[in-house]
Parts: structure tokens; sequence; C-alpha cells
């Protein structure tokens, strides 16, 4: 639907920006896996090994990065997106510099076996392949369908060959926020994919707060939430935009205040040990959901208490996140809670609007002297399964090693340019596999920082360059590049995101399984039932009086079921 | 007989002129204001400015869809696949109407074979079955998988076979004293009259076909094989972009504008509007017979 | 002579036999290959396994399904909307088939024909695309319109209540044009000397097309009802998919779309075919009845 591409487009401009370049950073704490790793795309030839091992184990030393003699073919379906091109051919893919490499380097004749254009299109090729039981050699599928997949014997256990063929650096990245990845693989003890990772911390919330504002009005930036009402009050009745009207808001709020973004309310209840959507471990050690938990309550009344006093927009929850990020491009509004990227999207629309602005992010507020615990949950791109009639299933473990080494470990800029550079080279989008590091953006950071303390920005890779340039404009008065400085720079998000990982902050979800049959059935209508209470307390409509009746209709929709079900996937996991 | 034109029965009919004609706009006005959108520039479009009129006229739109690869390549697959749809499903259709047109009598498997067909008007295996089928066939990905599963459409045999029992029993004793046997009586005698009903069948199957979109989607193993409106649901279809991490700049700026999607789906109905008005009489007339809507 | 006779009534009825091969061979393999597939309504199918190497259980799945909190709402959104759109389906084509045979101009009413009959031949994908366009909230031009009345944007596609309003307008704008083609003639059919008569009587217009006019076409009226009965699970898959959001699936979702989401997005091949085969089999009490009924009263046969 239109809105919906409008509203995620303009996020996700900013995000894009951000979490998808890459970098091939040099000199950070992953050399010294990386130099034993070997470096795959500078080794044309290798010891050659006896073709055709499939994995069983033997005591012989393996070279996880052999090139395969004779070459080996591979079977792949391919998953077309907007990212890469309307002039995308399958000529072009079948030509790209990475399916060149995997043939010349890694000895690995990648063969599509389909090609399918769109999220919904993929899905169906995916879906009607594994049902009459014909998967190509290799796919990346999502966590639903390889819950499908675990109950046939279509596709490999990979321990094994993951233990044996892959890479320290790529057994690094992907174990980088512990085993949850490798477990959310893992059915019945058999490792039945590798998991691509991406960044959980990326999705943490933020406290972002006009900072111009606080100065004018002499206050000091807020640690608590207290201390954030105060500042909330200021912001809606002391005029701080100086425009003699009372036309400015507190808080920017969304009707879907829960799913992570811009103009969420997730901070405000992680301030209050309040973890809604997520599941948490509770005092007898079993897992519980968030969002029926006591401490919403707090929350709950803290909120309602600001939309009663006009801190939040009477109507709210009539309007979507872009809309109410509209209040940001109008400067009148001071305060919101949302991911790293919102120095990007929306509130580099204040700077180009108003040019004293002056967005920053700070650690989310708490409710007393504690620092608050920003809510995560396990991230997983795509999980990568092999076919159990193809022979070769290291041909993945190789492949996503190629991948690591080229990203994170020794690979030459010029290297790494030819994959991942500016155009021509094709980006990430047109590699087979891969996995990423979960911090490479707060990575990107503390090197640009480290590169303006010390004036020497030779250690940058392209992508920190671009962000290091970028900052230099902003700070010679290009206010278009302020976005960067928001974000990357010394004053940017991710100084406070550097507090949350120093500060081992993050509550993880602890349910990072495919969805259970419950779950896939009642979720949805439970989390309706959720926002919709929720949105009724804050608006005065219902009252936090009720929480226990609302709990009790939760249970009954479904919840009761679910909790029991995840509960027993946490128990077979251990 | 002469109206009596009381000012009631004036009111009546130049009312009855203005709804109709508001009905009639009400049909034009959203194609009209896609080919006015694709002819004119994206802010003024982003403006609101357009309805049915071109704001700021420009070709932009055309020129960057005949340079669409895509767009080119499905069409032309919608073109081949409608080729062969028609022809094949016209031969199939008859072939298979006039035995069944006759009587029992002359025909005695006839009940048998009717019952055989409108089964299949009921029952269907669904979704995975039918692919696997398909699969098994050796059809994927090839322009037979668009054709010949569908090749069979009971309602236009029901069409046609109505039409052929409407026939005076008369041609085909004449024929047969002549001594013409089944082939040389259904070839002949019966299809130089049937072509009304052969256009109706005609149209229904050029539509079909033309308008398909799921097959496609589930058969074809490459994008460059899909027809014109598989092509159309991908680019139309919300793009997913809530896992914003796995995504890039460039996307966004690939995401078509208004007008282009605008003028990708007039180009889209243009066949089909230039086809059905010189069919009219025909479907008409087809469809009234039959009295079945296909 | 006798013997000559059935030889020739051999040789022809072999001619039709032959006729009718390749289509009985394309219907063996494409529908009733599939129709095989049906067993695995009962199976916990699983992909590996094949066809009829799962385990069977019987009614399992038929009793998931009931049990799923969705199905009811399923069902109910399917009839309703189904339902909604029989009615109006019948309405309106009457109505523009009385009013088009009231026009005397036949450029006009050729012209008026020739541009209802148009939405009809375009594809759900096509109309899905325009409606999309036309009723965004941010920037379409209906709620353009509705701004300039001052009345705030309205989110056609992804409210429930709206969203089946959509769905059942735009099924009758693109029905509605062909829909009158069978009301026309059955109107052009109706004896002219029944008019004259009441004409002489002093019966006006109105009185004609009541008492004339509608009586006439009831025939053709309850046998095209009673027809459509057998439709009334069909609410249209086409339209639906091409146009729904999760954010309606509440309100929108058939039991067409459910089988889909079932079968291609959760992967429950063996819960959608028992969905389906549910389907099927309800139709076909709903379709055998209602050509038992057209039989009976209107004397109507397919064949």
């Amino acid at each position: 639907m239109k809105i919906n591409v409008k509203k995620s487009l303009g996020a996700s401009t900013a995000a894009l920006l951000l979490l998808t370049v890459l970098s091939a950073c040099g000199d950070n704490n992953n050399n010294n896996a990386a130099s034993d790793s070997g470096n795959a795309s500078n080794r044309p030839t290798a010891s050659a090994q006896a073709s055709g091992e499939t994995g069983e184990v033997s005591d012989a030393p393996i070279d996880p990065n052999a090139k395969f003699e004779p070459a080996v073919d591979a079977t792949v379906g391919v998953s077309i997106n907007d990212a890469m091109g309307k002039d995308f051919t399958e000529e072009k893919w079948e030509n790209s510099v990475w399916i060149q490499a995997y043939r010349d380097q890694l000895g690995i004749n990648i063969k599509p076996s389909w090609y399918a254009k769109g999220v919904d299109a993929t899905k169906q090729k995916i879906s009607v392949s594994i049902a009459s039981g014909d998967i190509p050699d290799i796919l990346g599928v999502t966590q639903e369908q390889l819950a499908t997949l675990s109950k046939t014997d279509l596709i490999w256990d990979m321990k094994d060959i993951f233990d044996k063929y892959a890479t320290p650096l790529t057994k690094q990245i992907i174990t980088e926020e512990g085993n949850t990845a490798l477990d959310s693989a893992t059915f019945g003890g058999k490792l039945l994919a590798v998991p691509g990772t991406n960044s959980a911390i990326d999705g943490a919330s933020f406290l972002w707060v006009r900072q111009d504002w606080l100065t004018k009005l002499g206050l000091a930036v807020p640690k608590t939430t207290d201390e954030l009402y105060n500042v909330m009050k200021a912001f809606a009745d002391k005029d701080p935009d100086g425009d003699g009207k009372k036309n400015t808001v507190g808080l920017m709020l969304n009707k879907d205040f829960l799913a992570p973004g811009v103009a969420e309310a997730i901070g405000i209840f992680n301030a209050f040990d309040a973890y809604p959507k997520a599941w948490v471990r509770g005092a007898d050690g079993k897992l519980v959901y968030g969002s029926a938990l006591p401490e919403v309550k707090d929350a709950l009344a803290y909120l309602n208490k600001l939309y009663k006093e006009g801190l939040i927009e009477k109507d709210f929850a009539a309007k979507d996140s872009s809309k109410a990020a509209e209040l940001a491009a109008s400067g009148k509004v001071g305060v919101d809670f949302g991911a790293m990227w919102n120095g990007m999207y929306p509130l580099q629309q204040t700077k180009d609007n108003f040019a004293d602005s002056d967005w920053r992010a700070y650690a989310i507020v708490s409710k007393d002297d504690q620092p608050a615990n920003p809510q995560i949950k396990l991230n997983v791109e795509n999980y990568y399964v092999v076919s159990k009639e193809y022979e070769h299933p290291e041909v993945l473990v190789k492949l996503i090693n190629f991948w690591t080494e080229l990203n994170y470990g020794n690979a030459t800029q010029e290297e790494f340019d030819k994959f991942l550079g500016p155009a021509p080279a094709p980006g990430h989008h047109w590699a087979v596999a891969k996995a990423w590091k979960a911090q490479k953006n707060l990575q990107a950071h503390l090197n640009v920082v480290e590169a303006f303390k010390s004036g020497d920005t030779s250690k940058l890779n392209a992508e920190e360059k671009g962000y290091y340039d970028n900052i230099v404009k902003f700070k010679n008065g290009d206010n278009a590049q302020a976005q960067f400085e928001k974000v990357f720079g010394e004053t940017g998000s991710f100084v406070a995101m550097n507090d949350y990982v120093t500060g081992n902050l993050f509550k993880m979800d602890k349910f990072y399984g495919a969805s259970t049959e419950a779950m896939k059935n009642r979720l949805k209508t439970i989390e309706q039932t959720v926002i919709e209470y929720y949105t009724k307390v804050i608006m005065g409509a219902d009252s936090i009086d009720n929480f226990d009746k609302f709990v009790d209709q939760l249970n009954k929709l479904g919840l009761a079921d679910v909790t029991q079900e995840v509960n027993e996937w946490d128990a077979a996991k251990k | 007989m002469i109206e009596r034109r009381t000012p009631s029965r004036m009111l009546f009919l130049y009312g009855n002129y203005v709804i109709l004609t508001l009905f009639a706009i009400t049909c034009l006005f959203p194609i009209l204001h896609m080919a006015a959108m694709s002819l004119s520039s994206n802010s003024a479009v982003t403006a609101g400015w357009v309805t049915v009129w071109p704001v700021d006229f420009n070709l932009d739109t055309y020129k960057y869809i005949v340079r669409n690869q895509s767009f080119l390549y499905s069409a032309v697959n919608s073109f081949e696949r409608l080729s062969l749809g028609v022809s094949l499903g016209l031969a199939l259709t008859i072939l298979a109407a006039y035995p069944l047109s006759k009587s029992n009598l002359k025909f005695r498997s006839r009940t048998v074979y009717s019952w055989f067909f409108v089964i299949t008007m009921i029952f269907n295996g669904g979704l995975i079955p039918t692919f696997m089928v398909v699969k098994e066939t050796g059809l994927m990905d090839s322009i037979g998988a668009l054709v010949i599963p569908s090749a069979v459409n009971v309602f236009n045999i029901v069409l046609m076979l109505n039409f052929f029992r409407s026939q005076p029993i008369e041609l085909e004793e004449s024929a047969q004293i002549d001594g013409a046997g089944a082939w040389r009586t259904l070839w002949s005698i019966y299809l130089p009259i049937s072509k009304p009903s052969l256009a109706t069948i005609a149209l229904f199957t050029i539509i079909f076909h033309w308008n398909a979109w799921f097959d496609g989607l589930i058969y074809m193993n490459s994008p460059t094989h899909y027809p014109l409106q598989t092509y159309l649901r991908t680019v139309i279809v919300s793009h997913d972009l809530s896992n914003v991490n796995a995504s890039d700049f460039s996307m966004i700026q690939n995401i078509s504008s208004r007008t282009v999607l605008a003028a990708q789906l007039f180009v889209s109905m243009l066949p089909v509007l230039c086809i059905y008005p010189f069919l009219q009489k025909y479907f008409v007339h087809g469809l009234v017979l039959g009295s079945v809507k296909g | 002579m006798e013997t000559t006779g059935i030889r020739k009534s051999g040789r022809i009825a072999s001619a039709y036999h032959l006729m009718l091969l390749p289509a009985v061979i394309l219907v063996l393999i494409y529908s009733y290959g599939p129709i095989a597939g049906i067993v695995i309504a009962f199976q916990d199918f699983v992909p590996s396994k094949g066809w009829f190497g799962s385990d069977w259980i019987g009614l399992g799945n038929f009793e998931y399904v009931f049990n799923m909190p969705d199905t009811m709402q399923v069902l109910k959104n399917t009839l309703l909307i189904s339902l909604m759109k029989m009615i109006v389906g019948i309405i309106f084509p009457l109505t523009l088939a009385i009013l088009l045979s009231e026009v005397k101009n036949a450029l006009f009413k050729r012209t008026v024909q020739t541009i209802v009959y148009m939405p009809y031949f375009l594809s759900w994908v096509i109309l899905s695309g325009i409606l999309v366009d036309i009723l965004s909230p941010t920037d379409g031009i209906v709620n353009n319109a509705l701004h300039v009345f001052g009345i705030d944007s309205i989110y056609f596609l992804g409210d429930g209540v709206w969203f089946r309003i959509v769905l059942i307008a735009s099924h009758i704008w693109k029905e509605l044009g062909f829909d009158t083609i069978v009301y026309l003639a059955a109107i052009l059919s109706i004896d002219k000397s029944l008019y004259e008569a009441a004409s002489l009587d002093g019966a006006g217009h109105m009185k004609q097309t009541w008492h004339i006019t509608l009586p006439g076409m009831r025939p053709i009226v309850v046998l095209l009802s009673v027809l459509s009965l057998g439709n009334i699970l069909n609410a249209g898959f086409d339209q639906v998919f091409n146009l729904y959001s999760p954010q309606v699936y509440d309100s929108a979702d058939i039991l067409d779309t459910f089988v889909y989401r079932i079968g291609i997005e959760q992967m429950q091949y063996g819960v959608a075919t028992a969905v389906g085969l549910f389907k099927s089999v309800v139709s076909l009490i709903f379709i055998s009845g209602s050509y038992f009924m057209a039989y009976r009263f209107a004397n109507y046969r397919i064949f």
C-alpha cells in the first residue's frame, strides 16, 4: 500500500545509508582472528583437497579456504530486490564479480535455479519449492521457512561442517552476540542452517532531544523520567520556538508506539523496566511476555499524565510514524524516542527547515538512578540451508568465509571496493551468502571520532571516510550533512550506543526461535489487543486498574498457550 | 406508439441522461486519470494538480518504459501467451463442445463426458498439487505452463455447446445425407455459422490470458519469463522495507514513481481496451445466448 | 441398410470420441491429477515424503482448522462480502438496464454501454494499481477531493470497514456494465403489446416499469440469483489479494486468501488443502442445490 511505502521509505532512507555500506575495517578487534584464517581473496591456488568430502570427520587438518579442484557446481535461488536496480538482468547477475570470484578463487560454479522478483514472489517460490521437495542446493530462507524445513529431511545438519570449515573470523562474527543466532537455527540438536547474522543493537531506542531548546530554557539533559517530564512540560509551555504561540508539544508519538523506529514509546517503557512485546525471564526462571507484566502500568500512567497535560498530540493515535514525524519537520516537538538513525530521518528535516535546531541523542532515561536497559532482539537476515541431495555442504560455509574475509578480514581496500565499493561494484545484494557484524556501525563511529582526534584519516575505510568527509562538510556549514554528525560524529547517537555496549545494558528478547503454532495464530490478535488497551489507557478512555482484567483477556486470547509453547521451547533448548 | 411528453416524463428522460452520463464518467474517470498522470510531470502529480488532463505535458515516462527491459520482455511474453493460448483454447473448445452438443441418442457417452468435465468446475486440487503436476510434466519455466493447464475451459465449452445445440437439427441431417462425416459437418457446416460464439469465446480467452498473473509468478523461474500482469504485480505490491537493515539507498530511488506506474498500467490496458468495442456486438449476442457468464 | 446405418453412427461416435480426446487428456492430467493431491488434506504432509508417504491423520487437519480462532472470522467475512456483492450485483445492473432501455438515442445508448463494459475487461492487478493510487490517504485524488470539502483523509484500504466498502464498490464498478447485458436482453424480449395495452389504459411509464418490465424480468432475476448462490464462497481472490494488507486481515480475509496464506506463507500444506476441500464440498452442496432449484423453477439446464 502506498502509505506503507511512504512511511517506511522515509524511515529507511536514513537507516539504509547507515547500515548497508560496508566496512573493511582493517584495524578492529577482529584482527587476530582474521589473520589466522588466511586470505581467501588473494589465494588463487590452494592445497587441493580430496574432492567429494562431505563433512565426514577426518583427522587431517582442513584448509577452510581451499579451492575446489575440480570445480563444483552449486544451484541457488536468487531473490531480486529493488536495491538491485531497475536494469537488473540475469546475465549481469551471472557475470557479477561475486560469481566470478566464487568460481575463480573458490572453484564454485554458482548456477541459479530460479530468480524471483520481490519479497512476495520469493516467498511463493521458496514455499512451492519446499512443498514439492525440490530446493536449490543453497538457499536463504526465513525463520518460518526454516521451521517448516526442520520437519522434512530435505536439508543438511550443518553442525560438523560448520565447525570444520568456518574460519575463526566467520565463527566470531556469527557468535558475536552469543550463541543465540546458532541456537535459533538449531532444531532437535541439529544445526539446520547457518544464520546470516545482522546487527541487533542497531534497533535499540534512544532519547532524542532538541538541545537548542534545552539550552534556551536553561535545562539540563534529562536522566530520569521525572526530569524528562519537566523538560517536556517546559517544551510545551514555555514557547521554546519563540513564536509567541503555545503550539509546541513535548513528545513525538505515533499510533504504533510499540514498533521500534521513529516516535515510539519503547524507550519510555524500558525506562520503567517494562519490555513490551519482548519475552523476559521472570523470577521463577520461566519466560513471560513483557506486554502483560505489571511494570508496564507505571509507564502507562506516565504516558497518560503526559497526554492529559497536552505534552503529547491529542490525535497521536491517528498518526502513523511518518505523519507523527511531520511534527519534527515543522519544529513543533522537542523529544523523540527512536533508533540511532533518527538523526538522518526524520530529524534532518528539522535541520533543513530550522538551521539553528540541534537534535541530540542520549541514552534513554530511567525511573531511578540506575541506567535503563534498552530492549533489543536477535536479528538474523537469512538462514542459509543446504539441500541434502547436494554433495558439498561445505560450499555454503566457504561462501560465507569468503564474505567475512572480504568484509572484515585482511582484504585490501582495492579488493573490497571491487565488490562492495561504489558503483560499478555490485554491492552486497549480489552476494550469495553473507553474515554481518553486529557492531559495524559502532566501529565506524569510533574510527571516525578517532580520526577527528588524531587528524589521521588513513585508517578509515571507504565507508567511514564517506562519513568523515560529510561531517567535515557539515562543520564547514553544509547543514544538509548534519545527519552524519548526528549519528556518527562526536555528538552522534553512537556515543550513547557505545555507552550501552560498554555498560552491557541491552535487554535481549529471550525468545529467538521460530514462531510456535499458537504464536502464528494468536500473536497478531494479542498484539492488537495490547496496543488497543495501551492506547485507551494513555488517552484516559480506560484505566490501569483494569490491568489484571486485561491480562486475563490476553490469556484467553491465547497468550497462555503461547507462553506455554515459548517455555517448552526454552526448556528444550537447554 | 407516440410518446406522451408529460413534464414528469421529460424530467425523467433528462435525469436519465444525466445519471447514465455520470455512470459512464465513473467508469472512464480512473482510466483517464491514469493516462493523464502518465503524461504529467512527477511534481505536478505529487502536488495533486492532475485530474483528467495532463499538467506539464511530457513523454518522459513513456521514454522510460520503452527502455525498460523487464516491461518489454513481459509484454512480448504476454503476446506470445495470448496467441498460443487463444488458438489452443478455441480449438479444444470447439472440438469438445461439438460432440457434447449432440443428443444422448446420437452420442451415448455424452453424459459420462459431461460429468467428467463438470466435476472439475467444482473440485480442484489447489495450488500445491497443481504446481507439482505442472512440474512433473516438465512445463516449469516455459510458456506451456501458462497455456496448457488452463487450455480446457469448461465454461467456454458450455457456452459453445449451447450455441451448437440452438442450431436447427436439419443442418446436421442434410449434411449427413450428403455423406459428410462428423469432422466435415463440424468444419464446413457448423464452424462458418459460429462466428458470434467464437468471437465471444475468443474474447473471453484473450481477457483470461491477458489478465492472468498468478501462474506467471508460480511457474516461471525467471522474471524475464513473466507475463505483463505478473510483472505489474511485482511493481505494484508494497515494498516491504520493514527490515531496514538489509536495504540501501538505491532502493528508494528505484521504486517507481507514480507517473511511471501510471504509464505502465495504462499501456497494459490498451490492447484490451482496443479490442473489446469491436467484439461488443458478438459478446452481447453470445452471452445472451449462453446465458452463462464467463 | 440397417447395418450401414449402425456402422455409420458407430463411425460418427468414434469421431466424437476422437474430438473429445485432447480435452479429456488435458483435463485428466491437469485437473484430475491435482485432485488426487487432495489426499494430503488427510495427512500430516511432509514434502519430502510425497503425496502418499506422509502420515495419515484422518480429520486432524479439519479439527485444527475449526479450532483456529481465525476460521470463523474468515467464514464470516467470506459470506458477508459475497452476499453483499450478490445483492448490489443484482440491484445496480437491474437499475442500469432499465435506465438504458429508456434511452431512445441509439448513439448515446451505445456509447454508454461501451464505456460501462470497459472495467470488466481490466485485471485486478491493474485495477488494484489504480485503486491504491487514487485512494491513497496522502496524495490520492479521492482524498484530495475530500480535503476540498474540509473532510479529513480516509485511509480507505487500511481501515477494516472502509476496506469492505471499497471491495463491494469496486466489484460493482467492474462488473456493473457487463451484468446489464443479460437484463437488457430480457427487457427487449418482453412482449411489446403489453406496454401498448397498458399505455391505452392510461398507465404512465413508472407504472409500466413497475407492472410490466419488472415482472417480465423476474424469471431471469430469480434464475441469476439462484445460480449465483453456487458462488457463495467465492468472495473474489484476485480482488482481495491484490488490495489487502495485514492491517485489514480481520475484516478482509476470505477463504481463498486464507488458504493461500496458510498454504504458501505458513507452509501448512495439509491444512491449506483441507480448507480448500471444505470449500469445494460446501460449494458442491450450494451449486447442486441452486442448479436443482433453477431446473425445477426455471427449467434451466447447463447442458
